[in-house]
């Protein structure tokens, strides 16, 4: 009989009821600390969020631009190392194959790179044919240089990073010399030379290639006594996901040395980059465990304010595992109207992020401005975040990934809910008899 | 005579105080037929609260057997122990002990809300029971909106939401005026008929206790049936 009962008793515990009374104890229309305290919490939760949010969307933006430059230029989606009698069939392959986007046959080296003052410095060298380079439209976009003056640039001399020319001391027109040895078991160490113009220069806006990249046509090996570096074939594709399926498919093709994706080829790199996200991730978490110790101590304030009435719940019935549920309703009440603040928020604010500071600085600065004209300030000076003199960006970027709000919200909703179920164990042991006596 | 719905046998319930053990029920027998008002007098300190307490398996006793409207209390876990609550007694205690949030209406309500019944049929059924103690007018105020004799007879209105076979009043008059005490004796007098239940109440009011069917003396442990 007894095991009938329990059974139609969890049949019984039914979640509506619980609901609506850790709803009425939140929400009561009479002003509670309990109710201020809740209403702090979740104003608290929503600022962690949009704190989250922002500063996750500004670090998925930098980071997306540095992978989206590195894919798009000297990474690619697929680096095949071929023999050289094997390129054009290969390349002609993997341009009728539907996942590919483009084919750019290169030779890459690191040479010395010297400019017409005697500057020098060290270049990475992708020797590309204008036409091949023209047709991966994605690698023109990323250099910001249409198709048709990246091959005319090309044809014509060296596209050469912005940083790089400036540190050479060179400019468009501007002749520079490079140099480069290589290491052979029977010739010993020998040493080969070419120089062109530089015909275009480049800004990538990340700093790595725009310091460190040089482009020259694939022509000029012909003038040179030996090759300098065996061809690699650099595949995009459509989708970038697809890159670890084609590298297993191309794996046992004829004429292919090596072969890897993305993400091997970029491995250390995306490893630093996740880590410096989990981190960051983490860090910004800590705003979250403030919040929910604060639920905690508040929780506990009020449960022991409220252990007459948990006494009567008891007294009629209620189990321990439902008044419990109720406080959990409460925490979890709380989570959500926090995160769902924190996200209609935040969301807007991530999204708008540059135009907000630039708003905010060009609002101190005619502020300050207009101190300067009243002789109240002496000088203006510079309030923008990113000064070009000391950061190497333009604006802030931002990227909002649904990964990671979904993340964020549960993070949310969650730890509250920890938070008041905690709090709540410490008393679900108490007698409601002795409760009610001690009343 | 009618099969009993209390049925108590041997029933030893002891308090330590320090190296004292106070004998509170001392191989204690009680018995009471449906439907009936029994009344429980004695001294203070009697043990009173306490066997009302044991009956309405807020405390637990050291032996004995105490069966209630047929469960077994001595082998009942805590898990059934909420569904005897919820299902076969109701309390009135000396003090009101509402919910200060929630309406009379929704504090008569919430136990048959919480014990699975629709919400529509819990305020229907909170309704006619303040209709009953003569609160219909007063549904939607607050506890601190009511006076002290109105707060009872809410708490009489919650104690029969579910129906239960048994009601525990616990000095229910005592913390109430002359005038609200007569209201609340007038109104637990007609509560075995008007709501079908049994009713078991402790008190030290001997003008309440005249309206028990049969009333008990608790002196030393024991029951002395008085009337």
């Amino acid at each position: 009989m007894a095991a009938n009962e329990n059974r139609r008793d969890q049949k019984n515990t039914r979640f509506v009821p619980l609901l609506r009374i850790a709803f009425r104890w939140s929400m009561t229309r009479r002003k509670t600390a309990h109710q201020t305290g809740l209403r702090f919490a979740a104003i608290g939760i929503a600022a962690g969020i949009v704190a989250l949010i922002v500063v996750m969307s500004v670090m998925n933006g930098f980071q997306r631009q540095y992978i989206d430059s590195l894919l798009e230029t000297t990474s690619f989606h697929i680096r095949i190392k071929a023999e050289n009698s094997h390129v054009p069939a290969l390349s002609q392959s993997l341009r009728q194959n539907p996942l590919v986007r483009s084919v750019t046959p290169f030779v890459e080296t690191n040479l010395l790179a010297e400019g017409p003052e005697n500057h020098q410095s060290v270049l990475r060298l992708m020797w590309v044919g204008p036409q091949d380079l023209a047709s991966d439209a994605g690698f023109c976009r990323a250099l910001h240089l249409s198709p048709a003056l990246a091959e005319e640039g090309l044809e014509s001399g060296i596209l050469l990073g912005s940083e790089a020319a400036r540190l050479l001391g060179a400019y468009e027109g501007i002749k520079i010399t490079m140099r480069g040895a290589l290491v052979s078991p029977d010739e010993g160490i020998q040493q080969y030379e070419t120089d062109a113009p530089v015909s275009r220069l480049f800004r990538s806006g990340y700093y790595e290639l725009d310091a460190g990249l040089a482009i020259v046509s694939r022509e000029k090996i012909a003038n040179l006594s030996l090759a300098p570096a065996p061809t690699v074939l650099g595949v995009k594709l459509k989708n970038p996901e697809q890159a670890d399926a084609l590298v297993a498919a191309l794996s046992h093709e004829e004429g292919i040395e090596s072969i890897e994706s993305w993400r091997d080829y970029n491995r250390s790199f995306f490893s630093a980059l996740r880590t410096e996200k989990i981190v960051m991730f983490l860090l910004v978490s800590i705003i979250f465990a403030v919040v929910a110790i604060n639920i905690h101590y508040s929780m506990r304030r009020t449960i022991a304010r409220k252990a007459r009435d948990l006494a009567i719940l008891s007294a009629f019935g209620t189990s321990q595992r439902s008044i419990s549920t109720i406080f959990m309703f409460e925490g979890l009440i709380v989570g959500i109207v926090g995160a769902a603040l924190g996200i209609v928020v935040g969301i807007p604010i991530a999204q708008n992020v540059d135009r907000i500071i630039n708003g905010a600085i060009a609002l101190l600065d005619g502020i300050m401005s207009l101190l300067y004209r009243m002789g109240i300030a002496k000088s203006i000076p510079d309030l923008r975040l990113f000064s070009p003199t000391v950061f190497y960006t333009e604006g802030i970027p931002s990227r909002i990934f649904t990964s990671d709000i979904s993340l964020i919200a549960a993070f949310a909703v969650i730890f509250p809910a920890i938070a008041v179920y905690l709090a709540y164990r410490r008393f679900r042991n108490a007698s409601p008899l002795e409760v009610l006596r001690s009343e | 005579m009618n099969e009993p719905i209390i049925e108590c046998r041997d029933l030893i319930k002891t308090f330590s105080s320090g190296a004292e053990v106070l004998h509170i029920l001392d191989h204690a027998d009680f018995s009471l037929e449906k439907g009936k008002i029994c009344t429980i007098l004695g001294p203070s300190g009697s043990g009173k609260s306490t066997f009302l307490a044991i009956l309405g398996s807020l405390e637990r006793f050291d032996s004995g057997s105490v069966r209630v409207d047929g469960y077994e209390l001595q082998t009942l876990q805590e898990k059934s122990l909420s569904v005897f609550r919820r299902k076969v007694v109701g309390f009135v205690f000396q003090f009101h002990f509402l919910l200060g949030d929630f309406s009379a209406l929704e504090n008569v309500a919430l136990p048959g809300y919480m014990a699975g019944l629709p919400r529509a049929d819990a305020w229907k059924r909170a309704t006619q029971l303040l209709d009953l103690v003569g609160l219909r007018n007063r549904a939607h105020h607050y506890p601190s909106q009511l006076s002290g004799g109105e707060r009872q007879r809410v708490a009489i209105a919650r104690a029969l939401i579910n129906e239960p076979p048994i009601v525990l009043a616990d000095e229910p008059t005592g913390n109430l005026d002359a005038a609200s005490s007569e209201e609340l004796r007038s109104l637990l007098q007609r509560l075995p008929e008007a709501a079908k239940t049994t009713l078991v109440l402790v008190t030290h009011d001997s003008e309440l206790a005249t309206i028990g069917d049969t009333s008990f003396l608790l002196k030393g442990g024991h029951f002395e049936c008085i009337r």
